[in-house]
């Protein structure tokens, strides 16, 4: 097996000391900020990106993808003990879980949330490792206009599938992508909408972008809202072990949870949040005990967090074998491999074995460490919860100038971040996904280059997206998506007139 | 949000979406196209963005026409927080290289925590001074990064 052999390839770069160093910081980082409302996995590794410029790539990684994999499972300590989810891949956790702590059943429902998490986190990462060395192979046989329908494709899922409204999220793409067209036009060294400014001619930077929508905009939405309810934490109650009745209804909530997260990670559906929402449907339709949902169910704890943990591992499938970024995390983590020269994708396998195979090894490595830190020592990060907000957002807003202003060493960085940081206010007060944007942003460059590409190949002939048969596939794809929901729901007004 | 204040915004929204996308398509008329690359060049692409946008505004105008959309929320929207917190960054912008960045940081802090109504000014500006002091040592000794001393240069 091809896969076994990278993969002890692979421990034995992340068994290394420094790169298990960089897996613990990046665990606990991940938990920490996973715990604390208002920061998320996708501003932290924005704003590490240029902090870590001159560090070895492979730890680098190493770091993010534990970070990554951490702030699910800290974000549902939050969703249970807080009632806020830390990230949007918790608010289900937070229907079931906080209610398990209310009852004085906390303790019990972070435990089946650490060990599902940890369970689907494994699960997944096996998965991640042999369905990888294939998807390969499948990249392989694409060329520049299967890359570019496959990029509509996920546009159209990311826009579609998060938040509520698709025209909402589809503003939110294009958003992303006129930002993206500010700068240098990489094929012709045309300068484009730099409106004569030389700070423009490289592009609005993602990290800025990021930490604008994410931190600056969060904050703005958060500090206008005074009324907004800072809700009471719950203290940890019973005992950390679960009984042999949380066991027998936990664990076929975690293999099912796994099992509807990884595929929605994996394919370019996007986000941890649908799977999560299906997983919880789910278990409430298979209890015994229908009646106890809402009151606080332990499987609609167990499915859902094993559903957000396995979703995070899928996303890295189409991430390192594409290049193709599914979630806001895994745009940015993009945004890292270009920031060292490396293309995710075929040649990223063949040529960097060590880095990614060590960043899959790392996973499991990770995967330990956390239930680790989130089971035992769950007690020393709910004290984290008790943080006054306002010094948790000075505290935000501090670090996310260092990392904007350490990106050019450039004043101007730091007005285009609060000027990104009033866009996303406004996007929040609106109800608009920010997370299509950041896509949007990191997608929408390479896609215009594979569409010239494959256009430049065929002279002009824009009939090479429909004759290929790949792509056509993919563009199909995407108009189904579009088009059978509002059939389907045309179809229920009629039926429901009659 | 007041229901009344919510349509009025989102028409606005959908308005500047709409302007936004022709100012997009206006833009990309003044790119300049070397003529091998007529067929295919910069200009296609921000096109079809400008065009998008022009689009999904002019969709959501109209849906906002026939009734507010945004799921209502009942908090009350106060802007001094958000006029405190930028003003916290535009002062870090214009004082950064100047006073350098452990006194700009220090200020940034306060102004965040105040926009977030705080009234313990002491505590806020310990907190803010020590985080200041604290990133400071840790990225431009520990990570090497270039964050200008400004006035404790003679101290750092």
């Amino acid at each position: 097996m091809a896969a076994l052999d990278n993969l002890l390839l692979g421990f034995s770069t992340a068994l290394t000391f420094t790169n298990l160093a960089w897996s613990l910081l990046g665990v606990t980082l991940g938990t920490v900020i996973g715990i604390l409302p208002g920061i998320g996995p996708a501003l932290t590794i924005a704003l590490l990106l240029p902090l870590t410029r001159h560090l070895d790539p492979t730890g680098a990684f190493i770091m993010f993808a534990g970070l990554y994999y951490g702030a699910m499972y800290g974000s549902s300590t939050t969703s249970i003990l807080l009632n806020t989810p830390g990230e949007s891949g918790s608010i289900i956790t937070a229907l079931e879980g906080n209610r398990m702590a209310k009852r004085g059943r906390g303790a019990a429902a972070l435990a089946t949330a650490a060990i599902g998490s940890f369970v689907a986190g494994t699960i997944g990462t096996i998965l991640l490792t042999f369905i990888a060395p294939y998807a390969i192979k499948v990249a392989l046989k694409f060329g520049p206009a299967e890359y570019f329908s496959l990029m509509v494709l996920a546009f159209v899922t990311v826009t579609g599938l998060l938040g509520e409204s698709r025209n909402r999220g589809l503003i939110s793409l294009f958003i992303g992508l006129a930002i993206g067209l500010v700068g240098i036009d990489t094929l012709t060294g045309q300068a484009r909408f730099t409106l004569g400014t030389p700070q423009l001619l490289d592009g609005i930077d993602i990290v800025v972008v990021a930490v604008g929508l994410f931190a600056v905009g969060e904050a703005f939405y958060v500090a206008s809202r005074p009324t907004l309810a800072s809700a009471s934490i719950e203290p940890v109650k019973g005992s950390l072990w679960m009984t042999a009745e949380d066991w027998r209804r936990s664990w076929g909530a975690w293999l099912r949870g796994t099992a509807l997260g990884f595929p929605f990670g994996a394919l370019p559906a996007g986000g941890t949040e649908i799977p999560t929402f299906l997983s919880y449907s789910l278990e409430k339709r298979l209890s015994k005990k229908p009646e106890e949902f809402g009151k606080g169910a332990i499987e609609g704890v167990a499915g859902p967090e094993a559903a957000n943990n396995a979703a995070v591992a899928g996303v890295l499938v189409p991430l390192l074998t594409l290049g193709l970024p599914t979630s806001a995390t895994a745009a940015i983590m993009l945004a890292a491999f270009q920031q060292y020269g490396l293309q995710p994708g075929p040649l990223l396998f063949s040529g960097e074995g060590n880095l990614v195979w060590g960043l899959i090894a790392s996973l499991y490595i990770g995967n330990v460490m956390l239930l680790v830190l989130n089971l035992p020592m769950v007690g020393i990060w709910v004290r984290l919860l008790s943080v006054p907000s306002p010094l948790l957002y000075g505290g935000i807003l501090l670090f996310s100038t260092v990392g904007v202003y350490s990106l050019n060493n450039s004043i101007f960085d730091l007005y285009l971040l609060l000027g990104l940081g009033l866009v996303g206010f406004l996007m929040r007060n609106f109800a608009i996904p920010v997370a299509p944007c950041v896509i949007g942003l990191i997608l929408g460059p390479l896609a215009e280059q594979q569409l010239r590409r494959a256009l430049t190949i065929s002279q002009g002939d824009f009939s090479v997206l429909v004759t290929h048969p790949i792509s056509l596939a993919f563009l199909l794809a995407a108009v189904a998506i579009i088009i059978v929901p509002m059939l389907l729901r045309r179809l229920f007004r009629v039926t429901a007139l009659q | 949000m007041t229901r009344e204040g919510r349509a009025t915004g989102e028409l606005l929204l959908g308005v500047a979406l709409v302007i936004i996308g022709l100012l997009v398509l206006a833009g990309t008329t003044i790119i300049t196209v070397a003529p091998t690359y007529s067929r295919v060049g910069p200009r296609v692409f921000p096109f079809a963005v400008g065009a998008g946008l022009i689009v999904v505004g002019l969709i959501y105008t109209i849906e906002s026409w026939r009734g507010a959309q945004t799921p209502s929320d009942e908090h009350q929207v106060k802007l001094l927080p958000v006029t405190l917190i930028s003003a916290g960054l535009v002062l870090d912008a214009l004082l950064l290289e100047w006073i350098g960045f452990i006194p700009a940081s220090t200020l940034l802090f306060v102004l965040v925590t105040a926009g977030f109504g705080s009234r313990r000014y002491l505590r806020d500006f310990m907190a803010g001074l020590l985080l200041s002091i604290l990133a400071y040592l840790t990225f431009v000794y520990g990570l090497g990064l270039n964050l200008p001393a400004g006035v404790m240069a003679a101290w750092l």
